[in-house]
């Protein structure tokens, strides 16, 4: 019971946290309660994703983190690969095979870094994407009941978490500009009059001075080259 | 549309009533299997349909029912303080007049295609979030899978749970509560694409004289009547 | 959809109601030739559109347009047939709580406008509006032609006293009796299965 209670606490302050670190500590403290050292939170399944976005939060040990980075094991992770397979919580020790030479590698060496078991749940992300949350310990010893409790709490946590991320991404500013608008808007940052971008465009001077008049009014910009920074900074025009 | 029903206006949906038992029970008994609820009117109700309960039946424009929410007062007997206190066994069997319990929500799966189905899920959320606003309650408490729950609580509603997630129909529920104010009403109605006045409200005599429910998008504040 | 117009919401629907007085004076004033007063030479209103009076306003879908409408007065303040015709009931005007008054009952005269939905529309929703606030009975002052087609049409009418001349017509007073089966013999007719009628505004009763 006292572990339910630490869990609900957790979640009934969720409502507090404000930045991702905090949050992350708060977490890290909970899942310490039940005996789990470190976790990793990660989206695994987007290899083409820079590692920012693959991997969102962990309290791994430095080292550890940057052997299994550097030697990409995150694609061949045995708790990583049986997490998307089956889509269940799973314990690592599961995981575990005797024909799978690199799996018993990764084994081997997180035992290096008192990681001998683990815990490991899959959570549906917004749009459809596994999502998994694994954790790790030298003495693995949780009943159903805890399981349970960190189950809920992952939940919880990843979906602060996603909402803090997406809070922090920067985001797109202002209206977005016509295709039309930002050509013109490129040849205004190349240097280009409202007569030579009518040439270049082949449409009349007074057309091509309304599409950068247009684009200016969208990006509530009092000159040229005001519209000009702000369209680069919001990434409508290339630099 | 989704139609409002209480004990004080069913005598103008006693066809829309009868469609919504059936309803229940062609999705909760001979689709989902619920085998104890099973009648051989096949009607599915069960102790908790009495004059309290109030219903949100989402209608088609002819009318006929396709979807529905039954909702029952915390301060009478409802499902998780009669049968399932169990599982609000953390924070306890809430009870307030402010606080509604939410049971029994479907969809007709037999009848609508995928895209309306998944549209009438959508219009039958942000519907109970108008209702709940409107009718001046707070929160309502339902059991919900995990899945769903993380979903919700992505698009920023509060949720919190009462009680441990059990297995349940072959998947994971928790007993949760959720807030209600104008704020989850509008995330809602964003998050999915619902922007619509959903709720019809016909209301019925309180005391002695006429007591108007407010309906429709036009609704003015109180003043302005006078 | 029918609207249910009270002193307390009828501020939303000031267009809609003068549309309802103005159809009302072209139907019962240049039409039929009553005898009754015109406001501002366009507007059919008497001194029973008070704030006791209820209307049910057939709306367009905009909720602009006057399609047809209803005066329902209670028969326990100042109604037409208690004030006016009470000589039209042999045993006594009928006075209660569940009895209400039908007047004025009519359909936009414009050409564009197809009466018998409207009406229809009107019946379900006094049919509605009636099982709604305990109304058991509507009583209303006619034509005796009226009488029997308000039969034909499945009414369950019954008349109040022996009809009379009143001027050039032969009028009669009738109670209507409101049942859920009233209501399911309409909705039957046009196949709908949930409420014509909408109570839009708030009106908070102390």
């Amino acid at each position: 019971m006292q572990m339910t209670n630490s869990t609900f606490e957790f979640i009934e302050q969720l409502d507090c946290q404000t930045d991702i670190p905090s949050l992350i500590n708060s977490f890290q403290s909970l899942i310490g309660k039940f005996g789990m050292a470190c976790f990793m939170i990660g989206d695994p399944t987007r290899p083409k994703m820079q590692r920012d976005d693959r991997l969102w939060a962990t309290t791994w040990p430095q080292d550890w983190l940057n052997h299994w980075l550097s030697q990409n094991y995150i694609s061949v992770d045995p708790v990583i690969n049986q997490l998307l397979a089956r889509n269940e919580p799973i314990l690592w020790r599961e995981t575990r095979s005797a024909n799978d030479d690199t799996g018993s590698k990764i084994f081997n060496e997180a035992t290096e870094f008192h990681m001998t078991d683990g815990f490991a749940l899959p959570i549906y992300s917004r749009d459809g994407f596994v999502v998994g949350i694994t954790m790790g310990t030298d003495h693995y010893e949780l009943g159903k009941q805890d399981e349970a409790c960190l189950h809920m709490a992952s939940i919880y946590f990843h979906a602060k978490l996603e909402r803090l991320r997406a809070e922090s991404a920067p985001k797109p500013r202002g209206p977005r500009l016509t295709p039309r608008e930002r050509e013109c808007l490129s040849w205004v940052a190349a240097g280009k009059t409202d007569w030579e971008i009518s040439q270049i465009l082949s449409i009349s001077e007074q057309t091509a001075h309304e599409y950068v008049q247009n684009a200016l009014i969208k990006l509530n910009a009092t000159t040229r080259a005001q519209a000009v920074a702000i369209a680069i900074f919001t990434k409508q025009i290339l630099a | 549309m989704i139609e409002v029903v209480t004990s004080r206006n069913a005598l103008l949906y006693k066809d829309a009533l009868h469609d919504m038992f059936h309803l229940r029970h062609r999705i909760f008994v001979e689709r989902m299997g619920w085998e104890a609820l099973r009648k051989s009117d096949r009607l599915e109700r069960d102790q908790f349909d009495t004059d309290d309960a109030i219903y949100l039946l989402l209608t088609e424009d002819d009318g006929k029912v396709v979807g529905t929410h039954r909702m029952l007062p915390t301060t009478k007997p409802h499902l998780f303080s009669d049968v399932f206190p169990n599982l609000c066994a953390v924070k306890g069997v809430q009870r307030d007049e402010k606080i509604l319990e939410l049971t029994r929500t479907c969809v007709d799966e037999e009848v609508l295609d995928r895209p309306t189905m998944e549209k009438a899920r959508k219009r039958l959320m942000v519907g109970l979030f108008e209702f709940c606003l409107r009718g001046g309650y707070e929160k309502f408490t339902l059991l919900t899978p995990t899945d769903l729950l993380f979903r919700y609580l992505l698009i920023g509603l509060d949720i919190k749970p009462l009680g441990m997630p059990v297995d349940m129909d072959g998947n994971k529920q928790v007993a949760v509560i959720v807030k209600v104010d104008q704020q989850a009403l509008d995330v809602m109605r964003m998050a999915l694409g619902v922007p619509e006045t959903q709720v019809h409200y016909v209301g019925a005599p309180q005391g002695d004289r006429l007591v108007l429910a407010p309906d429709g998008a036009q609704q003015r504040p109180l003043e302005a009547a006078e | 959809m029918v609207d249910v117009v009270t002193a307390n919401n009828r501020c939303n629907f000031s267009e809609s109601l003068e549309a309802m007085h103005r159809d009302r004076k072209k139907i019962f004033v240049d039409g039929l030739k009553w005898d009754i007063p015109v406001v501002d030479g366009q507007y059919e209103i008497d001194q029973f559109d008070t704030e006791d009076a209820i209307y049910l306003l057939d709306l367009d879908a905009q909720r602009k347009r006057h399609l047809g409408s209803v005066r329902l007065l209670p028969s326990t303040g100042p109604h037409l047939l208690g004030s006016v015709f009470p000589y039209l009931c042999d045993k006594g005007v009928p006075v209660g709580d569940d009895i209400w008054e039908i007047t004025r009952l009519c359909t936009a005269p414009a050409k564009d406008v197809e009466p018998r939905p409207v009406r229809r529309r009107i019946a379900t929703a006094l049919c509605e509006f009636g099982l709604l606030y305990g109304i058991n009975k509507y009583t209303c002052v006619a034509h005796v032609q009226w009488l029997s087609s308000l039969l034909a049409v499945g009414w369950e009418c019954e008349p109040l006293g022996e009809p009379r001349q009143v001027g050039d017509e032969t009028i009669g007073a009738m109670s209507i009796s409101i049942t859920p089966a009233t209501l399911q013999m309409f909705r039957n007719k046009t196949g709908s299965r949930t409420p014509v009628l909408q109570l839009q505004a708030i009106a908070q009763a102390a």
